[in-house]
């Protein structure tokens, strides 16, 4: 029976093949359930939304996630290890509380340092031009 | 294996001596004995010492390492060279995708802080800095992956949200609680923001102010040179780099000298897993000298 897990990242990166150098198709939300089709190692291949791909294990959880919205249906006695409460304590609404109270802060630096990306074709040129170990 | 199951062997393998080539093939968790330890044993060792962390989400972590890193920009300017970004983020995230946590929620982000002092930092969930002093104090490539490598380690670790007083967490669950995730009233919502606020200041000293503790510094040069062998670094490349920064430091400075241990001591501690025989390709070095150079 093929295992269910979910997306424990802000965004998964499914990729072409099972290794960090794998084209990234397609990036897939914090909370989506993925169905497990095969493993290799530390990646599994899922399918979602009828497209199938590999994503590193660390980027899934057991656990299910709620989302906002289904959140006032969850039973109270079901514990952490069975469900993670998405947006629970320190969230993005915390956030803005902290920075309207700190507006000297430049939240706009850490955005922009998220935001600088580096493709798998680069990294593979990088490692194949330094002589280092494929992942 | 999960983020955090994944993390409570890294911390777990790390106090067993090093037994870390448990962490390559442990799936399931078999309990395997190792030395005469077994590996469960290990791992309720390892999840005793999680502190703060163990209640804290990957989700919520992150929103922590925005605001610490939030912080670290109001105390430093950042140093915008496009080139040099990308060099530091490609080496960054080679070494972080060969490690044994390689996904965190957000993932990991490096930048160059412009400034000369020697240091370096890692905001909770992946946001790394490196001074232009640091940067300085690296001739080749692996000296810089050693720096990165230490870095991600603490990211790793947890180290920033182990500086979080217990207190403030314990708080936190019991206003939260599982109404948590649907939007909070505006006492809750006013309690929970103190203590976010708390805890971003109580990284902040301790990560830039006070430092980390001693142990925690060498636990994390071990991970680092690991990290370092898994990506195809020479671990030299840490002693290199020790060994600049110690030429560099001067006694009574603001930077590593006020919060970090001696290189001479972390070199002393690490003298068994680095091996300064080996020759750091010049390919690397040449490439470090025209992505980097002298900042």
């Amino acid at each position: 029976m093929s295992e269910v897990l979910s997306v424990q990242q802000k965004e998964a990166k499914l990729r072409s093949k099972a290794s960090f150098l794998g084209k990234i198709f397609k990036k897939i939300p914090y909370g989506t359930k993925v169905k497990v089709e095969a493993e290799k190692g530390s990646w599994r291949n899922v399918t979602v939304d009828g497209v199938s791909g590999w994503l590193h294990l660390t980027s899934l959880t057991k656990k299910e996630i709620v989302l906002k919205a289904d959140a006032k249906k969850v039973d109270s006695t079901v514990s952490d290890d069975e469900l993670v409460l998405a947006g629970k304590g320190f969230n993005s609404q915390i956030e803005k509380d902290y920075r309207q109270n700190n507006p000297k802060l430049n939240f706009g630096l850490v955005d922009q340092m998220e935001r600088f990306d580096v493709q798998p074709e680069s990294i593979a040129g990088f490692i194949k031009d330094g002589g280092l170990n494929n992942v | 294996m999960s983020e955090k199951n994944r993390r409570d062997i890294l911390k777990a393998g790390l106090i067993a001596g090093g037994s870390l080539a448990l962490l390559n093939s442990c799936e399931s968790f078999p309990d395997i004995e190792i030395a005469g330890i077994s590996s469960r044993s290990v791992m309720r060792v390892g999840k005793a010492i999680v502190k703060a962390s163990e209640q804290i989400t990957p989700e919520q972590e992150y929103y922590i390492g925005r605001s610490v890193a939030a912080n670290i920009y109001s105390r430093y300017r950042p140093y915008n060279d496009h080139s040099k970004t990308k060099y530091l983020n490609t080496l960054g995230l080679h070494l972080a995708q060969s490690s044994d946590l390689p996904e965190t929620f957000g993932g990991y982000h490096f930048a160059i802080l412009d400034s000369n002092e020697v240091n370096a930092f890692a905001a909770p969930g992946g946001f790394i800095f490196v001074t232009k002093g640091m940067l300085n104090c690296c001739q080749h490539e692996d000296a810089l992956a050693a720096v990165l490598a230490h870095e991600i380690a603490h990211v790793q670790l947890q180290h920033g949200l182990n500086a979080i007083k217990n207190s403030r967490i314990t708080d936190a669950v019991l206003v939260t609680g599982t109404e948590a995730a649907s939007t909070l009233g505006g006492a809750e919502l006013r309690k929970v923001a103190t203590i976010f606020d708390d805890s971003v200041s109580d990284i902040m000293t301790n990560m830039i102010d006070n430092g980390f503790s001693r142990s925690d510094e060498y636990e994390t040069d071990k991970l680092a040179v690991k990290i370092m062998g898994q990506a195809g670094y020479q671990n030299r490349g840490m002693s290199d780099m020790l060994t600049t920064m110690d030429k560099k430091l001067k006694p009574g400075g603001l930077d590593f000298f006020k919060t970090y241990p001696s290189p001479q001591n972390r070199l002393s501690e690490l003298s068994a897993s680095i091996d300064k025989s080996t020759i750091v390709p010049a390919r690397r070095t040449q490439r470090f000298r025209v992505n980097i150079g002298q900042v």
